[in-house]
This record gives C-alpha cells, sequence and structure tokens, in this order.
C-alpha cells in the first residue's frame, strides 16, 4: 500500500533508489502475525527519491509482555512488570491505554520513532540505541503526528497501518539506521486510604512508554536538509 | 509472531494417546481489529463496527467515563483468560458515580458478564476453510455434558400464566436469555387474530441488556395470519426460520413479531399485583422487549445442540525471553463426559471485549473470534478423555 497522502497533491516520481517491492508484495508466511515495514524519502518539492519495503523483522518482548497483560487482565492490585523505553521495570495493569501509539506532531516519547543506533535487535532490546529527538537542531528531525490506516481484510490478509513522518531542518543530512514502535502501558496508582485508582481520570493518566518494535537498517536511510522520510508500520496477519 | 498450536488427548488413566502440532495457520481480521482500537486509541465518537461471535455487528472503543470513582480505563479489550465453563467473567466497566454507589463496582450488571467458556480457546466440528473475515468458529462444541439432540426438539420454553393480550402493531416479543447453546430452527408464540391480518414477521436478532447499540437481525420469516384461530384457545403458531441461529449461552437476543393491521393478537402473561410479573412468574429469561417488569413472553423455541464437553478454564501464562525468541502460552482442558465420542475439526481463539461508551455505561461484554484453525485429519475424543489444548505465540528477533 502506497502512502495515499500524496496522491494528488504531487507529481510523484522516482528517481532514486526504489525497492522492487511495495508492501503487498512483501509476503509473510501463513499464520504469521508481523510487520510491513515500507519507507519513503521525499525531496522538498515533493517527488519521490527513495522508496522501499520489507518484512519487518523484530517485534521485541515488550509486545508479548503488553499482550500478555492484555490478555490475562492484569488488575491494577497485582500488576506485571514491563522495562520501559528508559530501561526502568514498571507496573503496568490491564487498560484501554496500553498499546496507545497516536502520537500528536512535535511528541518523540512515542509513536514511529528513529534513531542512529546501527547494532542487531535483540530480543530484549527496550528501546531504540539512540533515538533521534524532535526538533530543527543539529542531529534533529522534526516528527509530525501519527496516522493510520483502517483495518482491511482481503481473502488471505487482514491488515492495518501506522504512518509517521519526519522531516529534516537540521540543516545538513542525517542518516536514520534504526526505526521503531513506542507504545503507551498503563501504570496504576493506588492509596491506602482510597478503592480507586489515584490517577483516576483522562486527564490524569500515569502512563510510561515501552518498545514493541525496533528494526535495523544496515545501510541506513539518508534525508537531506529540507526532505521527508516517511515510515509505515503496516502490522498484518496472513491465512 | 509465529503461533505453534499444540493438542494432546488424554485417556482416562492420564496417558497422552495421540499429539498433533502445527503452526496457527489462521489469525483473523478481528485479532487486527482490536490491535487497532487500541494502537489508534479508537473513541466512542467514531467507534469501528465488527462482527462478534453471535454473527451480529458490534461498535467498539476505547473510551471510558473521564473520571469519577471506580474509573479504572479497564475495558478489557483482547482478554482471552477465563474461568472454564459457566463461571462468570466481567467484561465492562460500570461508572461509579460516588462512594454510595460502590455496589456497581462489585455488584455489575448482566450486561458486563460473560460466562468463561466463550472466552479463550474454543473447539468445534466444522472443518470450512478458514478466511481472515471468520466471526466464530463454523459448528463451535459448547460447554457441557449432554448428549447431542440431531432433530428439532424443544430447546426451551415459558408456556405458563396466559393472562393478557398484546396487539402486533408494534414490534412485540422477548428479551430472550439462553442457558445453553443450541440451534434455534422454530418458534411458537400464542396467537390469534380480530380480522384478517395478514403475514405476521417475526425477528431474531442480536440485542444487550442496556445502552445505545446496534442491532442485526441473524433471521426472519413470516406466517399467514388469516389462517389463526379468532378466540380461545388460540394457536401456538410455529415460525419455521429459513435456517438456524446458533444461540450462546448468556448471550441475549430478541425474539419478536409484528403485523402492522392491528388484526394480530399475541397472548402473554401480565402481572402487576406482586410487583415484577417476570419474576413471580420464575421465568426470568423471558422478559419483554420493551422492558417492563410485569410482562413475560409466552413462547416455545425449537431447536437442534451438538454433543457437549467440559470447558476448563483458560490460562495464559509463562512469557520467557532468552535471545532471539520470546513466547507464552495459552492453554486449556476439555474434558468429555458427554457418553460418546466427539469429533473435534476445528479449534480457535474468542477473544472478550466490551462495545461502546455510551453516558455512564461503559459497553455489554462481547467477544470476537481472532484466531480460527481446521485440525485436519478429524481427532476424536472418546468419552472420559481430555483434550489439552496450548497456543503458543512466539516472537524472533
Amino acid at each position: 500500500m502506497s502512502d495515499k497522502r500524496a496522491t494528488g497533491r504531487h507529481r510523484i516520481e522516482a528517481r532514486g533508489v526504489a525497492s522492487p517491492l511495495n508492501p503487498d508484495h512483501v509476503v509473510l508466511e501463513p499464520g504469521e502475525i508481523g510487520a510491513v515495514l515500507e519507507w519513503t524519502v521525499r525531496r522538498a518539492d515533493g517527488t519521490v527519491r527513495e522508496r522501499v519495503a520489507k518484512k519487518a523483522e523484530s517485534y521485541v518482548r515488550q509486545f508479548l509482555d503488553l499482550l500478555l497483560v492484555q490478555m490475562t487482565g492484569v488488575p491494577e492490585v497485582c500488576p506485571a512488570q514491563i522495562t520501559d523505553t528508559s530501561g526502568a521495570l514498571r507496573d503496568v495493569a490491564a487498560s484501554s491505554l496500553n498499546f496507545d501509539c497516536a502520537a500528536v506532531a512535535n511528541i518523540d516519547a512515542y509513536g514511529v520513532v528513529v534513531g542512529i543506533g546501527a547494532g542487531a535487535p535483540t530480543i530484549g532490546d527496550y528501546a531504540l540505541q539512540s533515538k533521534i529527538a524532535h526538533g530543527v537542531g543539529a542531529g534533529q528531525l522534526q516528527y509530525g503526528g501519527v496516522a493510520f490506516g483502517m483495518p482491511t481484510s482481503n481473502l488471505s490478509a487482514s491488515h492495518f497501518t501506522v504512518t509517521r513522518d519526519f522531516a529534516n531542518g537540521s540543516g545538513n543530512p542525517i542518516v536514520v539506521y534504526e526505526i521503531g514502535l513506542y507504545v503507551k502501558g498503563d501504570m496504576p496508582v493506588l492509596l491506602s486510604n482510597s478503592q480507586n485508582r489515584a490517577n483516576d481520570s483522562a486527564s490524569n493518566p500515569t502512563v510510561q512508554y515501552f518498545c514493541t518494535i525496533r528494526d535495523v537498517i544496515g545501510t541506513g536511510i539518508t534525508i537531506l536538509n529540507g526532505e521527508t522520510l516517511t515510515v509505515n508500520y503496516r502490522q498484518e496477519c496472513v491465512v | 509472531m509465529k503461533t505453534l498450536l499444540a493438542i494432546n488427548r488424554i485417556d482416562r488413566g492420564g496417558r497422552v494417546v495421540e499429539t498433533r502440532k502445527q503452526h496457527v495457520r489462521s489469525f483473523t481480521q478481528y485479532l487486527m481489529e482490536l490491535l487497532y482500537i487500541a494502537h489508534a486509541q479508537i473513541q466512542s465518537a467514531a467507534p469501528r463496527t465488527i462482527y462478534d461471535i453471535t454473527g451480529g455487528y458490534r461498535t467498539a472503543d476505547v473510551q471510558s467515563p473521564a473520571s469519577g470513582y471506580g474509573y479504572r480505563r479497564n475495558k478489557p479489550s483482547l482478554l482471552v483468560a477465563s474461568p472454564g465453563g459457566k463461571s462468570q467473567v466481567l467484561v465492562g466497566e460500570v461508572t461509579q458515580y460516588s462512594s454510595a454507589s460502590t455496589i456497581f463496582t462489585f455488584d455489575p450488571g448482566l450486561s458486563t458478564l460473560m460466562p468463561g467458556e466463550l472466552i479463550g480457546i474454543q473447539i468445534g466440528s466444522s472443518s470450512a476453510a478458514v478466511t481472515p473475515t471468520d466471526n466464530r468458529l463454523a459448528s463451535r462444541i459448547p460447554h457441557g455434558r449432554s448428549a447431542p439432540v440431531p432433530a428439532a426438539a424443544r430447546q426451551d420454553a415459558n408456556l405458563a400464566g396466559d393472562t393478557s393480550d398484546q396487539n402486533l402493531t408494534s414490534w412485540y416479543g422477548c428479551l430472550y436469555v439462553p442457558k445453553k447453546q443450541f440451534d434455534l430452527t422454530s418458534v411458537k408464540f400464542l396467537l390469534y387474530r380480530t380480522g384478517s391480518p395478514g403475514n405476521i414477521t417475526i425477528e431474531v436478532k442480536t440485542c444487550r441488556f442496556a445502552g445505545g447499540t446496534t442491532f442485526t437481525v441473524l433471521a426472519t420469516t413470516t406466517s399467514n395470519g388469516n389462517t389463526l384461530p379468532t378466540g380461545a384457545p388460540y394457536e401456538w403458531r410455529e415460525f419455521v426460520l429459513p435456517g438456524p441461529v446458533t444461540l450462546l449461552p448468556g448471550v441475549p437476543v430478541t425474539i419478536w413479531c409484528q403485523q402492522a393491521a392491528a388484526n394480530a393478537i399475541m397472548r402473554k402473561y401480565y402481572n402487576t399485583s406482586g410487583g415484577y410479573g417476570y419474576f413471580l412468574n420464575k421465568q426470568p429469561r423471558f422478559g419483554s422487549a420493551d422492558g417492563s417488569s410485569y410482562n413475560s413472553i409466552l413462547m416455545d423455541l425449537y431447536g437442534t445442540s451438538p454433543r457437549e464437553i467440559e470447558y476448563g478454564a483458560c490460562d495464559v501464562s509463562g512469557l520467557t525471553a532468552a535471545n532471539p525468541t520470546a513466547q507464552f502460552d495459552i492453554r486449556r482442558l476439555f474434558t468429555n463426559r458427554s457418553g460418546g465420542d466427539i469429533t473435534v475439526r476445528e479449534c480457535g481463539l474468542y477473544a472478550a471485549f466490551p462495545d461502546t461508551y455510551s453516558g455512564s455505561f461503559c459497553g455489554s461484554g462481547g467477544a470476537v473470534c481472532i484466531c480460527r484453525d481446521v485440525i485436519s485429519p478429524d481427532l476424536v475424543v472418546g468419552d472420559g478423555e481430555v483434550l489439552a489444548v496450548t497456543y503458543t505465540p512466539q516472537i524472533t528477533v
């Protein structure tokens, strides 16, 4: 699936590096749940300089941790411990906030994130090796809001897509070597004199961020000054 | 992520007599739906519409009350762990406005309760090919010990207390709550006519105990009202459905009928003397669809039912991680005490979710099928034998 947001706005012209694959050609094995990673680099005039799609390799442990918390219905009174993106163990309970990655623009704490670490992924990775911060300073990228493609299915597969733009206004090229997905986990706060969560309003949640996917791009993705990187994670299951 | 499905058949002596192992082939669109709803934080103003295990539409989101006592953000979407059989599972959340209404938190409404058998690993007897949009097992084997009823016979009924008339100018009938699973093939209502009403239409449709909802008609048919009697002793008129409708334990449906010309009359039980009529009548699963406490609906339900197997608890546990792999297990035991063989050809996973938040109401309990697999060749579980089914989701970097 291509990034539809550019359609009709710019003439899309591929003159640079392009993978022969698009996400529909990246085939997961029957029965597999996985993600297809697609990235596109656009010049300042909107033309496409690079587009690549590949099978994402690396759900990491926290994905299973959060899935288990939800599938078990872990309550606040005996929460599960999960490692957050700072490396700290956090108490997490089943919650409608778990897996939230709908970050708005300028927020680099969660959602799709990118970095410059090139170390091979391991199952215990709890964060990107070296995340690129939001901004226009040296080595920084401007994080757009996270957008979603709604679930669809065909005769053999079902999927939905998580998308984010990263614009380079730093004045110099930046090379991205790692891409990940950070999501929220809900940490209950209990008080001895109350039968409620202390953080008992929508405006007062106590959440931390957890890395569920980390992919390393061996050759790197070069984003020149003025260019924009668009990352699509298409989460998919195949019959 | 790949998932290993392991099935062991264990005889009366505790010996494993058959083992099957295969990779799961068939996670469905509804797993993606629940993950999407969580990732994108879908709110009640624009919820997702999804099929649940009744075959009907439901709307789902992550929204809870904005604040208040008992506010836990704990809509348990993706819940797979459950106790066995008829044990209750709380699926949903109820607002508690003040400390005085604590009771709502600890004594939740019927709409948020589901039987454990409908959550977690399921088995069935159909070998129909799987598709990404399968919303339930094609032929689910229910919890219990009963032998099958292969030919249509009475499955449930509320026959006593014929006291009052109900004109069918508007839809009228029963919010019926099955206590066991069966395939409904026909419905009888006690009817008569006052003129020439023409066709009377019946509907079997999904419903909830409370809150706003999206309904789905599961079956509809008509019967000629002109051939009804014009007075006592009336007629138990049979409406034969075009195909069987699988009713699930504890999951309410509305069964009602209508004839717009005001010439068709339904007989019902109506009692105001003691307050709650259908409680007095000892038929609480046959309450009226209009919510009146004074009416219970006279109804005779016919259908078939499959041989039953006992559902144990569904356990989710055992997360281990050793680079490059992490995994956990989802397990359930099924015990055949039905007196005969049970042939298993499919299995799957049902995940509970509460449907749309509305006002102070955080959704009725429901479940979606997130995985369905065909088991081939057939697996025959003899009387007294145990089937142990384990799903092991596994990720590898």
